[in-house]
């Protein structure tokens, strides 16, 4: 059997739609539940592993369910969206307030807007990274709440959630529920998905601040300046823009502030003060390619990088998780392990049933001495030696020999032989075989011919005692009042 | 209405493969139609005196619960067919049938008809086809009609016989019909009760027959019925085909059964070893008043949940109706934590010592490496020491009663997880024993195994444990003890232990002839 581990990345639409999925495989019955995966997995014969897991997917839940399905990943990936949109708007708020205010305060410190815009996103996006790392250190079982701990409970979490429609929401529901069962299992997934919107939230961050920005830059003369009460020389501060500019400084050199630039916009408190000339606000303005490039190099850049890696370690966080949920081995087994039926397609009919009651049953050689007249003694088959039988039933009587290897016209001679005679009649049978017909009807024959009045034994020679019951209940629907069993041991051997 | 039984079987075979030639399933070896000679579907008639084990052989071979086996003779009075498919692609069908009750007079019937009719031996097939086709035969030979159809219609014959009992000329007349319908065949002796006359039987069914097997139809182990399945495919060039594609496919079908009983015993002990019971106290309560109800409430805990697992692991070997009675299965209803089931199923102390000392050297010398040899391997031989103690003072409690402090007040009595190192022994012990009864147990079985009660059954000796899958379950067992129930770890523990326990299996049903493989 090939490896059928699952492995390799998947979305958590994907992780989902698999919960429910098995939820609903979960309620059909074993059988049904094998034969349809079963017909799935001979379908995609050559998939294995993750992809024999997705072609389940696609096939197997319910339209009901797919319904379901696509209604929770779209209200996941609103969420993500709404996550993107909040950053967003965060980015274009802050960058739109800082410049807003510095615009009515007469020039903008480069210096705050970098801060503000530049090294508080860089900030956050080195302690997220920190705590990541911290985080991945540590044992997932450590880890104190699930994120469906925290999405169910207070603060944004829930609020999100009021953001989704009833229904989906209930869906969602559904499957917080199971990941909160076997949140410790889930809980990586769940914390790689508030982690990979998070940092979607961040990256919008950065595009909502540059739009921001730029939108400023086009509509409003902005007049970048920096200033510090202490006594610092403009060149190294310059020295210092200029390595922080070093990535783009080929590319776009008027993106890397020139020395006179520094040292022009400095003091720009009391210069502003004495209005500033029409040729120097056009300098002043010279800051703006820095500022833009810093925030897509500093902010933009690393958080694309950021949420690329954690999108790819969360797909895998994902797979393996849609390995270890419980009941995808067995599925796994399901679809590749042939099905095979070989029971009766059809109910049992009708059975056999043996008559209700027993004919009597005799101690041989006692009844044969109540008996008048010669004893007629046969041996059915070629049943044990005449010696061995004289000496377990006593001396007297004859005997004669039926069926086995006889014909039937031998037999039929014979009945009409001891028609002529008297005396009762033994038939010596195996008592461990079974009373098949043909001895039945043998019977039926010797009594219509030797009329009601002569008795008939049936000596059951070896056999148990569920032998005898057999025969006397079969004897029974004979309808014969005359007929009778004894048994008699002769050993294994019948010869 | 046999007839339209067998009919609509073979009908619904076309109609199947015509399907399957339409969606593009078939096999393309074109063995998806037809049956007997005609196509290539072999058909099988189980044949023979009435109570020879036609039904239980049936119910083994077609691992089917709902054949009607009685001691009593003549309970089947129509042929069944047991239609074996994989994956809906039909590969062979068994027919039970009743058992000859006018042999003789059937035989005297085909004698006579074919010396009317001056017909030779090439002639005799048509003439057991007259027979069964002659009108009023089918209320007057009703079992023999029965059992004749399915020959006429180019089944195979499978001849059922009981070694158990002597061999008697009566049969002669039965083998004599079976001989003229020139049908291949295959000679079964059964013997039902014991192997007294099963040479004697050999002798005279050489006679009639080019294969003869002995196959006990009760307690027929896997690796038998194969090789029977096997024997079938041998009597007509055509049906050697279909007969391996249906042998591998029962191989699979095994693995995956013992793979699966393999995961459920995992998560039952995965579970067990989780399992903790607790009741809230009052701030300054004594929590040793309660330790008797708590571990009572965790026995019966651990019991059902032990009863839920079988109940599944019967479920993977498609045994819904077992009956867990009899001696041998007396041993897994004893009292789990009863000394008998600890001596029985758990390893021993000197075991327990063994791998604690193993266990506690392996930590001491992580200490020793870290401290680079400084210790001079005293960590080696404290761990050795500390886990061999451990090992022999464990192996006699279960768990242990604790109270905790609850954060918002109070107090909390709690019992387990058990941490004796022979409890999962335990409880892996009795479920391998109950999975191996399983294996071995067919589907003609339907009374609770009669074996002697005072029988001493070794398990030891039954299912052995040597040190290398020893030494891999009790690392499984630490990880489980480790992980967080439900944690990715406990997952992966689990993953570990089911491939253990399923190699495990494997082992037993090698040892005991279940597996070929």
């Amino acid at each position: 059997m090939t490896d059928q581990r699952v492995r390799g990345r998947a979305k958590t639409a994907e992780l989902v739609g698999l919960v429910l999925a098995l939820d609903e495989r979960g309620r059909l019955e074993e059988r049904e539940r094998r034969r349809l995966d079963r017909e799935i997995g001979t379908r995609h014969a050559e998939a294995n592993g993750l992809g024999l897991l997705r072609a389940w997917l696609e096939e197997a839940p319910s339209e009901n369910l797919q319904i379901r399905a696509d209604r929770v990943r779209s209200s996941l990936s609103m969420l993500g969206w709404i996550f993107a949109a909040v950053g967003f708007c965060f980015g274009w708020v802050a960058a739109s307030a800082l410049l807003a205010i510095e615009v009515y305060a007469g020039r903008i410190n480069i210096v705050l807007c970098l801060g503000v815009l530049v090294f508080v996103p860089l900030l956050m996006l080195f302690a997220t990274g920190i705590g990541w790392l911290w985080a991945a250190r540590r044992s997932a079982a450590a880890r104190p709440a699930s994120f469906g701990d925290w999405l169910r409970g207070a603060g944004l979490g829930r609020l999100a959630l009021r953001l989704v429609p009833a229904a989906p929401r209930a869906d969602i529901d559904i499957v917080l529920g199971r990941m909160t069962a076997h949140s410790r299992l889930y809980s990586q997934v769940q914390r790689g998905q508030l982690l990979a919107w998070s940092q979607a939230a961040g990256l919008n961050f950065g595009f909502g601040a540059l739009l921001a920005t730029l939108t400023y830059v086009v509509f409003t003369d902005l007049a970048f300046g920096w200033s510090t009460t202490l006594e610092i020389d403009a060149r190294q501060v310059h020295r210092v823009l200029a390595a922080f500019a070093t990535p783009w400084a080929t590319l776009w050199p008027d993106a890397n502030p020139s020395l006179a630039l520094v040292e022009a916009t400095r003091f720009f408190r009391v210069d502003a003060l004495n209005r500033v000339p029409v040729e120097d606000a056009l300098r002043l303005g010279g800051w703006w390619p820095f500022l833009v490039m810093s925030i897509a190099l500093y902010v933009v850049l690393p958080r694309m990088l950021v949420v690329l890696g954690v999108r790819r370690w969360h797909a895998g966080e994902v797979g393996e998780a849609m390995g270890l949920t419980p009941g995808v081995e067995r599925l796994m087994t399901r679809l590749v392990t042939p099905l095979v039926e070989s029971t009766a397609d059809e109910e049992e009919g009708e059975v056999g049933h043996a008559a209700d009651g027993l004919v009597p049953e005799v101690e041989a050689r006692s009844w044969l001495a109540s008996k008048d007249g010669e004893a007629t003694i046969i041996r059915w088959a070629e049943l044990a030696e005449e010696a061995s039988l004289r000496a377990a039933l006593g001396e007297g009587g004859t005997f004669y020999d039926a069926g086995g290897r006889r014909s039937l016209v031998e037999d039929s001679a014979l009945v009409d032989e001891l028609a002529s005679r008297s005396g009762v009649v033994v038939l010596c049978v195996r008592g461990y075989e079974p009373p098949v017909l043909e001895v039945t009807d043998f019977l039926a024959e010797l009594r219509e011919a030797i009329g009601r009045a002569r008795s008939i034994c049936v000596l059951l020679v070896d056999g148990s005692e569920a032998d005898r019951d057999t025969w006397r209940r079969k004897l029974l629907g004979l309808g014969d009042a005359s007929i009778c069993v004894a048994a008699l041991s002769l050993g294994d051997g019948d010869d | 209405m046999t007839e339209s039984l067998i009919a609509s079987s073979i009908a619904e075979d076309a109609a199947g493969s015509s399907k399957e030639r339409q969606s593009g399933n078939g096999n393309g070896n074109g063995n998806g139609n037809g049956n007997g000679t005609n196509g290539t579907v072999p058909l099988l008639a189980v044949v023979g005196h009435p109570n020879k084990g036609k039904s239980s052989l049936v119910a083994t071979l077609a691992q089917d619960d709902s054949v009607a086996i009685s001691a009593n003779p003549g309970t089947t009075l129509r042929s069944r067919p047991y239609r074996m498919r994989v994956d809906g692609q039909h590969l062979y069908t068994l027919v039970d049938t009743p058992g000859f009750q006018r042999a003789r007079r059937v035989l005297a019937w085909l004698e006579a008809r074919a010396e009317e009719g001056g017909a030779n031996a090439g002639d005799r097939p048509r003439v057991v086809r007259e027979f069964v086709e002659a009108p009023g035969h089918d209320s007057k030979y009703p079992d023999e009609c029965e059992l004749l159809r399915p020959l006429t219609e180019g089944a195979g014959i499978l001849y059922v016989v009981d070694g158990s009992v002597p061999y008697g000329p009566e049969y002669e007349a039965e083998m004599e019909i079976l001989r003229w319908t020139g049908r291949p065949s295959l000679a079964v002796i059964n013997p039902i009760s014991s192997r007294d006359h099963v040479h004697e039987w050999e002798a005279a069914l050489g006679q009639f027959f080019r294969v003869v097997r002995v196959i006990d139809a009760m307690h027929a182990n896997f690796a038998t019925r194969r090789q029977l399945l096997l024997a079938f495919g041998e009597l007509e060039a055509n049906w050697r085909a279909p007969i391996q594609t249906a042998v591998r496919a029962l191989d699979q079908a095994r693995e995956a059964q013992r793979r699966l009983a393999a995961r459920e015993i995992a998560e039952m002990i995965a579970d067990a070893l989780a399992l903790v019971v607790e009741r809230k106290l009052g701030p300054d309560e004594d929590g040793r008043p309660h330790a008797e109800a708590l571990e009572a409430e965790y026995q019966a805990t651990l019991s059902k949940r032990e009863a839920a697992h079988r109940r599944a692991v019967q479920g993977v070997y498609g045994h819904h109706e077992i009956d867990v009675q009899g001696a041998e299965l007396k041993l897994l209803e004893a009292d789990l934590f009863s000394e008998d089931a600890w001596l029985a199923f758990g390893v021993s102390r000197r075991d327990l010592v063994t791998a604690g000392v193993a266990s506690g050297a392996a930590t001491g010398g992580v200490v020793d490496i870290a401290l680079g040899g400084a210790s001079l391997l005293l960590g080696v031989a404290a761990g050795a020491a500390i886990g061999g103690v451990l090992g022999w003072f464990g192996a006699g409690r279960l768990a242990e009663l604790k109270v905790i402090d609850r954060p918002l007040g109070g107090q909390l009595a709690r019992f387990g997880p058990s941490k004796n190192p022979n409890f999962p022994f335990v409880l892996f012990g009795r479920a391998r024993y109950h999975c191996g009864l399983l294996a071995a147990r067919t589907h003609a079985m339907r009374d609770a195994l009669d074996l002697d009660a005072e029988q001493e059954i070794d398990v030891g000796a039954r299912f052995p444990l040597e040190s290398a899958p020893r030494s891999a379950l009790d690392r499984s067992f630490s990880a489980l003890r480790k992980a967080k129930p439900r944690s990715a770890a406990q997952m992966d523990a689990i993953d570990a232990l089911a491939a253990t326990a399923a190699e495990i299996l494997a082992a037993d049903e090698k040892r005991s002839g279940q597996n070929v493989s």
